[in-house]
């Protein structure tokens, strides 16, 4: 179902690991950059591979807050609300964020751009509050550099 | 098993072999240790930490159901330290677990209801409101509320170790996760989509499950533990006889349970026996004996319907007592099979009698060279060679014994089989795809010289390599558990029962026959010969008269028997229910089902199990072996009938050499009894040999390998003349509405 | 003794014996003149079972069996069904509900222990004391008989003798 370069990715990483399942997490993860977030087929395909049951393939992508099993849209927005960013303003943003995308948290917008996350420590405290963009950090922020960091967007 | 070790608890010594768990240790003792998430023989998960114990130089409180004892251990499991731990623990589980246990239908039986019981005041620390969801139907069978779900993951485990159906995960985390199929969640599909869980149906899940997180539809809020009668009796669906716990309030079925069973299944059960036996207390059951009378059926009196029956045999009999005949099922108890028999030989003196059954079970005990295995020694059986069957489908129990062993220690199972069942896909070491009807290809290749293996191999078109392998480890294993289905006939069944003394007297060899209907071998023993099919040609000329018990030819076997039947000038039906071929009788008698009938079924281990009245049974219905008896005293013939089934029992073990010493009182404490077969004399290998060419020859070399896989549920979903009674098997395999009556009405 | 002593002596032993009986002349009368008066009974009476509902006038009962358990006499017979119609549309507060709830007053001996086992307050004592019926099969209370016995709590022809009338009838005594 993939193309052969990603085929040949895939033999090379179950090659890797003395058993075949010890590859699920890899083999997930090369799906969903594959394929934006992780399909049914996908799962399927794993599965065949690896000799396991669908639902053991599952069981670890449902598992896994990195997992994702709806499409996330073109831009994740992952606010961190842990403490340090919650004093410095993180909740402010969330809410900024909320009415200003018009969506909930999980959400995605109907035009399939963002889809807005809360996560845990993103490990930038000193430079909270912080909010990681697909895989770009984004630091200091206030409402109003959020929105400017917005619409610079492609 | 290994070396001893000594360990102290509860400052008493005890002695146990290394390597077992504590926990197994300290409940074998009589010692109580809380759990949850342990379960016999599935793999330990310390997933509900109620289990906890202090061991001695041990820095940390441990589960006992993961420690494996060792030499000097010293373990405490009752003490104040231990009591807050657990208590604890049990804060944490109640933490999300509604107060419903008045709704709940596991609410009696419930183990964290004991547990809460026991360990006194548990304080609910964790005040957050509770995450209330709904309830979700995985199945027409089973219902899910994550919500009660104590996360012991005994169902997951049970579902992949036990039963290799693998049809659930754990789904999420932490305090989101829930127990279901695949699918679960995924875009809010499955539940929202009917049913989702794709599995055989078994039910285990339910029985293991310690809360009421996993609910058996059927019996939904039926009754309650303390309110019904619970009888435990014999699976009337497969010829492997589990052992049920039948539940009835008033006269009405309520459930079939398995739990804290001792019997030969212990607390297996598969989806015919958990909930396939609804059709006890069906409304469709006939209650009242009927005569035709033109096209239709009028009910009479029972003395009405034997006064007639009576007559009808006697006139057609005083011609040629050959004319009439007696046919009885592999359904039937043995009291009843026994009965038939008797009144056939001693009331009308026909020798024509028999069963409708299409096994050659009696040639196979004739022959037979060596003992019958049980279920548990097939357990611990190192080699198995499987001929024909498909257990999975047909005999769950055997299945689950042969997934055991291979599961438990890696036992080599060799499989033999036309057809890709699941045992051949999943559990065998060895797996020879044959062409269809030609086992006897294979059998021979085992009796026969080296050189013939090509010629063989090419008959069964296997592989060459493939049979040769199989031909060494059969006849170079010590051990070997001979496993053979029920497609296996004729003279292929009688040299594979000789095959233990071709290999050797000296060998551990033993048989498990997959005998399709509950009682094939019992009706067999009691002198039931499975002649129906010749005697059925003989319709309408030599036999004018037909006694038919149980049976349903028509619908098994299909127009043939239809046309056979309408031959005949006189026809009496003894049935359940007004099946098609009941409606070509001239005289119908309702009789007992097995929930309503004590009794004796030999099960295809020749174990004989009882069978005991569990409800009385709506109408006049008797049981077939008194309406036999009152039938022959309305004839004035003696066939030495007997009252009750107790004594037409001690009548069969005076009789039958094998049932000696086999009595009620024994079965009762034993649960099941194996009765000793005479083993035959080995015959020459070169006459086995030539019956074997004769089989070889009837092959169709032109047949094609059948590649499809056995679907799930093939055998077990199939909807018969009982199961089509069940309501909940019905709704979910059943035939349509306008098909059921066109069957029916057919 | 003289006749006077005698005389004496009789009033004497006269008014001795209807000493307490006069003395109740002037107090409060306490006897009921049922059926022309209504009886006065206590607020823990424990008379014919109502079946409760909740503030939303859904059915409080489960069917959970628990009052069947307790029940001595085994006068109380249950059929559960389950209701899958959405909150609004179904008269009970859970899906579980008593499709049969039958209590047989030819065996009920108003022990109350069935009340005390109702986990869901469903089952209670009403003050209904006139029970008697000519036919044996009227005995046999159903589901809709005993709902409805909530209802006619307040038409009862009873007086409910709450704390305060208790008090007054103790100072009375």
């Amino acid at each position: 179902m993939f193309s052969p370069e990603i085929e040949k990715k895939i033999d090379n990483t179950i090659e890797k690991y003395p058993h075949k399942r010890s590859a699920l997490l890899p083999l997930i993860h090369i799906a969903q950059n594959e394929q934006g977030h992780i399909t049914e087929e996908a799962i399927a395909y794993i599965a065949e591979r690896l000799d396991l049951v669908p639902v053991e393939v599952y069981e670890v992508a449902t598992f896994y807050s990195m997992y994702f099993l709806d499409p996330i849209g073109k831009y994740n927005l992952q606010v961190c609300r842990t403490i340090s960013c919650m004093l410095c303003g993180a909740y402010d943003l969330i809410e900024h964020l909320q009415n200003k995308l018009n969506i909930k948290i999980g959400q995605v917008t109907s035009d399939g751009r963002f889809r807005l996350t809360e996560v845990e420590c993103l490990g930038s405290c000193s430079t909270a509050p912080a909010m990681q963009i697909n895989f770009d950090y984004h630091e200091n922020l206030t409402p109003e550099k959020v929105d400017q960091i917005l619409a610079k967007l492609p | 098993m290994g070396d001893i070790v000594n360990l102290k608890i509860n400052g008493k010594d005890y002695q146990a072999p290394k390597g077992k768990l504590l926990i197994e240790v300290c409940l074998e003792n009589g010692i109580h240790v809380p759990n949850f998430c342990y379960y016999p023989d599935l793999t330990p998960q310390a997933a509900c930490r109620m289990c906890l114990v202090r061991i001695e130089k041990m820095h940390k409180l441990a589960t006992s159901c993961t420690v494996e004892v060792g030499e000097g251990m010293v373990v405490h499991t009752e003490t104040e330290e231990l009591l807050e731990a657990r208590k604890g623990m049990l804060d944490f589980i109640l933490g999300n677990h509604p107060l419903d246990c008045p709704v709940c239908d596991k609410g009696g039986q419930c183990e964290l209801q004991d547990m809460v019981f026991e360990h006194g005041t548990v304080y609910a620390h964790y005040n957050v409101k509770k995450q209330a969801t709904p309830e979700w139907r995985l199945s027409p069978f089973i219902a899910y509320d994550p919500q009660r779900c104590v996360r012991c993951y005994r169902c997951i485990r049970e579902c992949t170790e036990v039963m290799d159906v693998n049809a659930l995960g754990k789904i999420f985390r932490g305090t989101h996760e829930v127990i279901g199929p695949y699918g679960l969640g995924m875009d809010k599909r499955g539940m929202d989509k009917g049913y989702s869980l794709d599995c055989e149906q078994c039910g285990n899940c339910v029985e293991i499950c310690p809360v009421g997180a996993l609910l058996s539809v059927d019996s939904r809020f039926r009754s309650r533990p303390w309110d019904m009668k619970e009888t435990v009796t014999t699976c009337t669906h497969c010829g492997d006889g589990c052992q049920i716990n039948l539940g009835v309030r008033g006269n009405d079925y309520v459930r079939v349970a398995s739990k804290d069973m001792k019997g030969i299944n212990g607390e297996f059960l598969c989806v015919k026996g958990r909930y396939g036996c609804s059709f006890i207390s069906s409304q469709e059951r006939i209650t009242k004996p009927m005569i035709r009378r033109g096209d239709k059926f009028e009910e009479v009196s029972w003395e009405e319907a034997l006064r007639f029956t009576a007559n009808k045999l006697k006139e057609i009999s005083a011609k040629n007592k050959d004319s009439v005949a007696i046919l009885g099922s592999p359904r039937l108890t043995n009291e009843s099979s026994f009965t038939l028999r008797r009144f056939a030989e001693k009331g009308l003196g026909t020798s024509n009698f028999g069963q409708v059954a299409d096994s050659d079970w009696d040639r196979f005990f004739a022959n037979l060279t060596a003992p019958i295995a049980t279920h548990n020694q097939v357990k611990k059986a190192k080699n198995i060679l499987m001929i024909g069957g498909d257990a999975t489908e047909n005999h769950p129990l055997s299945a689950m014994v042969i997934r055991y062993a291979v599961r438990k220690h890696n036992a080599n199972l060799m499989v033999v089989n036309s057809r890709r069942t699941k045992i051949a896909r999943r559990q065998a070491k060895l797996f020879l795809h044959i062409r269809p009807e030609s086992e006897a290809a294979i059998v021979a290749a085992i009796f026969e010289s080296e050189s013939e293996l090509a010629r063989l191999a090419d008959l069964a078109k296997v592989k060459v390599e493939q049979l040769q392998k199989l031909r060494e480890k059969v006849l170079g294993s010590e051990e070997l558990t001979i496993v053979v289905g029920p497609e296996v006939q004729g003279a292929t069944l009688e040299a594979v029962a000789q095959l233990a003394g071709f290999l050797n007297k000296e060998r551990a060899v033993n048989y498990l026959p997959l005998a399709k209907y509950n009682n094939s071998i019992g009706s067999v023993d009691m002198g039931l010969k499975p002649n129906g099919h010749n005697l059925m040609k003989a319709f309408g000329s030599q036999i004018q008269a037909l006694y038919l018990a149980g049976s349903n030819p028509v619908e098994q076997y299909g127009k043939d028997w239809e046309n056979a039947l309408r031959k005949l000038s006189f026809l009496a039906v003894a049935e359940l229910f007004m099946t098609q071929t009941a409606r070509l009788a001239d005289v119908v008698f309702p009789v007992n089902s097995f929930a309503e009938q004590d009794g004796t079924f030999t099960n295809n281990a020749t174990q004989v199990q009882r069978v005991q009245r569990a409800l009385e049974g709506a109408g006049q219905v008797r049981p077939d072996w008194m309406v036999i008896n009152a039938l022959a005293r309305e004839m004035r013939v003696d066939i030495g009938a007997k009252g009750s089934s107790v004594s037409i029992f001690r009548d069969v073990t005076a009789e039958l050499a094998s049932y000696n010493g086999i009595t009620y009182e024994r079965i009762k404490k034993e649960s099941a009894v194996q009765t000793t077969r005479a083993l035959a004399q080995t015959k020459d290998s070169s006459i086995i040999c030539k019956d074997l060419a004769a089989e070889c020859s009837k092959i169709n070399t032109s047949a094609e390998l059948n590649k499809t896989n056995v679907a799930q549920g093939e055998g077990l979903f199939r909807i018969g003349t009982m199961t089509r009674h069940s309501p909940v098997m019905q709704e979910a395999f059943g035939e349509s509405k306008e098909e059921k009556a066109e069957t029916v009405n057919a | 003794m003289s006749i006077l002593g005698e005389v004496v002596e009789s009033v004497k032993a006269i008014v001795k014996g209807l000493r307490v009986t006069l003395s109740y002349i002037p107090k409060e009368k306490l006897t009921n003149q049922y059926p022309d008066e209504p009886v006065q009974v206590f607020s823990a009476y424990r008379g014919e079972h109502y079946l409760n509902v909740d503030e939303n006038g859904k059915e409080r009962c489960v069917a959970c069996f628990l009052c069947s358990a307790a029940c001595p006499a085994n006068a109380i017979y249950i059929e559960a069904d389950e209701d899958l119609r959405p909150y609004k549309e179904r008269f009970t507060k859970e899906e579980r509900f008593a499709k049969v709830y039958n209590i047989d007053y030819g065996k009920c001996i108003l022990c109350g222990f069935c009340v005390e086992a109702c986990p869901k307050d469903a089952i209670k004592h009403g003050h209904n004391f006139e029970m008697a019926v000519t036919n044996f099969a009227d005995l046999i209370k159903d589901k809709t008989y005993l709902l409805k016995n909530r209802e006619r709590e307040s038409q009862l022809p009873v007086i409910i003798i709450d704390e305060i009338t208790r008090e007054k009838y103790a100072k009375a005594k």
